[in-house]
């Protein structure tokens, strides 16, 4: 019998009205990168949390080394040498990197005051040893995601942990940040080092996994090397049944231009001009930063913007708040979520109809059958997995969540649909339900804008693409010309065949 | 049976959860019967429940705050300028329609004044009311000259009188249930108060004008403020510049109890009303069985953190 790092047996969790996970095994072989895919909902992230010691099982054992554990704390979890690196960072802004680093581990003096230049000293060695370019002065505040990352698995490493949890560590990080993540995940299997990885990047996986776990409503489908899956049959598998298309079939629109914005200048963007038709699903790509969202922000009202002209059919729109520009049509969903989407402690009705409030109210008073019917409307044709319209929005998945924000701005019945990475974080079989609606409503005459750091995304969805570099439209590509290369060549500075 | 079990243990933690606090006023009702026969009369418990409406009503109007995600910490002075102004003008003139329109105003004047450097000019509430609490209460000391306002003609009958066999107060106080509950579960600004609380930056991006929303609570919470230092002022049947001294944070701890978020967006008015229910309790039933005032307010802290506790790790069980 082989040797495990981990194994689960029998594993099962209820949370009220859900069925989390039921019966799993699973077994990580020691210093092996064993990456877990699923559909959102599937139970990957209670899985992690139950190692973690964030959950507890109802039922089962966990082994560590073949020896039964109970692990009731994550500090516990800890001590059994195992750290987690969650999907939205739990860091601290105001924290220096070695303040962070050592944590509740602070060198001391007479066993209570802080030694700080000892500290700093011990911290200094520590980035040195890893090779990375950091002063451990600096303010957490002041590093990207990669980077924070990058510190996190530095203080996993360093408090000794055998097994690092890493939940979709990508989701928010840019390409070149990715081969760094990835070298750095190879440095530490070869320390024998055993990495958990979730995530819903296909493409990626196969770069990192040596062995893939492909769970579905709870319960654990199949497990194989990685060289025996390929990304169709890990698909099919997630979703229980053959997948034949990531991206619905491109339509052309041959609509009137309907939405133009001229000269729009604002924090972060100058002088943007660009255009979108009717029915039409034009993209936005540019680097992380280049001012997408900040231009996006703009148009609905969230950031004031300093001068431009924005015109729907010909009329020239106001669009100085939120509540101005929803009641002219022009409504965003999001690249936040969790800050700007949804109201955690809220149930899914209340967050469903939170800026739909004025049609289904008569003199301020609720109409509360409209609004069941109309969230109800929106569950089924989502297809929103919740136990019920009263469910709490933290108890549901980010795919799920995503859906209940999306119909909270079709409620509106918005004329230009704004959708600022609207897919991050979601998985392939709810991408492609997302993808599906965007269609839609495209085919229903709304004028969509996709700002999207997934080129295939992009290419795949889009009609046209405007790319964004440095706070300028850099130039637009459609047809043959939009693809990869161009995209990455406007977003860097360089020229592109503008067509 | 192990079936029947975990059923059972679900069950019992269900009802814990979702009844917790109700729960607690039910012991609370069988302790203190048992403790004391006079408690569990009709006299009694009339009493008290008027004896408390001031704090009652003041619990509704830190329910909406915290709801919305504020808090108001000069709702004791408040409470007693409200009702000395309404009380001058009720001797001024002796018109009750008068009197209530002057505290109502007064009330609303300083909780909106505050609610307005909060929500605009962007001072945490904590600050701006702590500091409106420390004006208020020097206002209503000058104005009084630190002396209680006595012959008040006929002010008492609103505070003292009844309607039916019932106390006009507790009269106020099932009206300001009803309508706080009516404001929270069928009304869109009750949805608001809940989402600026929830998530504010959520709130906004879905079109709610936030500072707007976070000044109509501060609004409520003016009007039940004034209700409350009218009742209160005529229920004593004197001024008393230095009544509602400490108000406010038995109005906070009250709607703790009844399970509202200091963190902002949960709250129920029906939860509310037992929270401040159970804090009058403790102190009828602590007089009751004469329990020295110094160890009063011993115990009293001590059943408001076993109340919290209780509910807190009923609802973690839960999940």
């Amino acid at each position: 019998m082989e040797a495990y790092k981990i194994s689960l047996r029998h594993i099962s969790k209820s949370f009220p009205g859900v069925k989390a996970l039921s019966d799993i095994d699973f077994d990580v072989r020691p210093g092996t990168v064993h990456v877990l895919m699923g559909e959102n909902g599937a139970g990957k992230s209670t899985m992690m949390k139950i190692i973690n010691g964030i959950y507890h099982p109802d039922e089962g054992e966990i082994q560590i080394d073949g020896r039964p554990v109970t692990i009731k704390t994550p500090q516990e979890a800890a001590r059994l040498g195992i750290a987690m690196i969650y999907q939205e960072l739990y860091f601290v802004p105001e924290f220096t990197i070695g303040e962070y680093l050592f944590m509740a581990k602070e060198p001391r003096r007479l066993g209570c005051v802080v030694d700080w230049k000892k500290l700093y000293r011990q911290a200094r060695e520590l980035i040195e040893q890893e090779g990375v370019p950091y002063d451990p002065r600096t303010k957490i505040k002041n590093l990207s995601v990669s980077d924070i990352q990058i510190i996190e698995i530095m203080k996993a490493t360093y408090s000794g942990a055998q097994i690092i949890i890493m939940d979709e560590p990508t989701s928010s990080i840019s390409n070149a940040d990715v081969d760094r993540l990835f070298a750095k995940i190879e440095e530490l299997k070869k320390r024998g080092i055993t990495i958990l990885y979730i995530s819903h990047k296909l493409d990626e996986i196969f770069r990192i996994a040596d062995y893939i776990t492909v769970i579905r409503d709870g319960q654990v489908i199949e497990t194989r090397p990685a060289g025996e899956f390929d990304s169709d049959t890990i698909i099919a598998k997630m979703v229980g049944r053959p997948l034949d298309n990531v991206y619905p079939e491109t339509e052309a629109c041959d609509g009137e231009v309907c939405f133009t914005v001229e000269d729009l200048s604002g924090p972060g963007f100058r002088k943007a001009d660009f255009d979108v038709r009717r029915g039409e699903i034009v993209g936005f790509a540019g680097l992380v930063g280049a001012g997408r969202t900040e231009m996006m922000s703009a148009l609905v009202g969230l950031t004031k913007k300093r001068s431009g002209r924005i015109t729907l059919d010909g009329q020239e729109l106001e669009l100085s708040t939120v509540e101005t520009a929803k009641r002219q049509g022009v409504v965003m969903v999001s690249e936040d979520r969790q800050r700007y989407g949804i109201v955690a402690v809220r149930s899914v009705l209340e967050n469903s109809v939170l800026a739909n409030l004025g049609n289904l109210s008569n003199l301020g008073v609720l109409m509360h059958h409209k609004e069941r019917e109309a969230v109800g409307g929106f569950i089924k044709r989502l297809s929103i997995r919740t136990p019920g319209q009263q469910t709490l929005m933290q108890s549901l998945s980010g795919g799920n969540q995503q859906k209940v924000v999306l119909s909270k701005w079709l409620m509106t019945a918005p004329r230009v649909l704004i959708l600022d990475e609207p897919t991050r974080g979601i998985d392939v079989g709810a991408k492609y339900e997302i993808y599906c609606l965007i269609r839609e409503m495209a085919r229903q005459g709304i004028c969509v804008i996709l700002v999207s750091s997934e080129l295939p995304e992009l290419i795949g969805m889009c009609n046209r693409v405007y790319v964004v570099h440095e706070g300028n439209v850099a130039g637009q590509l459609s047809g043959e010309s939009m693809n990869q290369e161009n995209i990455m060549r406007l977003a860097t500075g360089g020229q592109g065949n503008a067509s | 049976m192990r079936l029947e079990n975990t059923l059972k243990g679900n069950s019992v933690k269900s009802i814990a959860s979702k009844y917790g606090i109700y729960l607690v006023l039910v012991l609370m009702v069988v302790i203190s019967s048992i403790a004391s026969p006079n408690f569990l009369t009709v006299s009694n418990i009339l009493s008290v429940l008027r004896q408390s409406s001031p704090t009652i009503i003041l619990a509704f109007g830190a329910m909406f705050l915290m709801i919305s995600g504020s808090m108001d910490l000069s709702v004791g002075s408040v409470l007693a300028i409200s009702g000395i102004f309404s009380l001058s003008v009720y001797m001024m003139g002796g018109s009750w329609l008068g009197a209530i329109l002057a505290g109502i105003m007064t009330g609303l004047v300083c909780c909106t004044l505050s609610g307005i450097i909060s929500a605009y000019v962007g001072v945490p509430s904590f600050i701006v009311t702590l500091a409106m609490d420390l004006i208020v209460r020097g206002g209503v000391m000058l104005y009084t000259g630190g002396m209680p306002i006595t012959r008040t003609g006929n002010f008492a009958a609103f505070g003292q009188g009844f309607i039916g066999p019932i106390p006009i107060p507790i009269v106020v106080v099932a009206v300001i249930w009803a309508v706080s509950a009516f404001i929270l579960n069928h009304t869109t600004l009750g949805r608001k108060f809940y989402a600026i609380g929830g998530n504010a930056e959520a709130a906004r991006a879905s079109g709610i004008n936030v500072k707007r929303t976070t000044l109509f609570a501060y609004f409520i919470n003016g009007i039940f403020v004034a209700i409350a230092g009218i009742i209160f002022m005529s229920r004593l049947n004197s001024g008393t510049p230095g009544g509602g001294d400490g108000y406010a944070l038995d109005a906070i701890a009250s709607t703790v109890i009844g399970g509202s978020s200091l963190s902002g967006g949960i709250g129920t008015a029906t939860g509310t009303l037992v929270g401040a229910i159970i804090m009058g309790l403790i102190s009828n039933i602590l007089n009751l069985v004469s329990v020295q005032s110094y160890v009063q307010s011993i115990v009293k802290g001590v059943i408001i953190v076993l109340a919290v506790v209780l509910d807190i790790s009923a609802k973690k069980k839960s999940v």
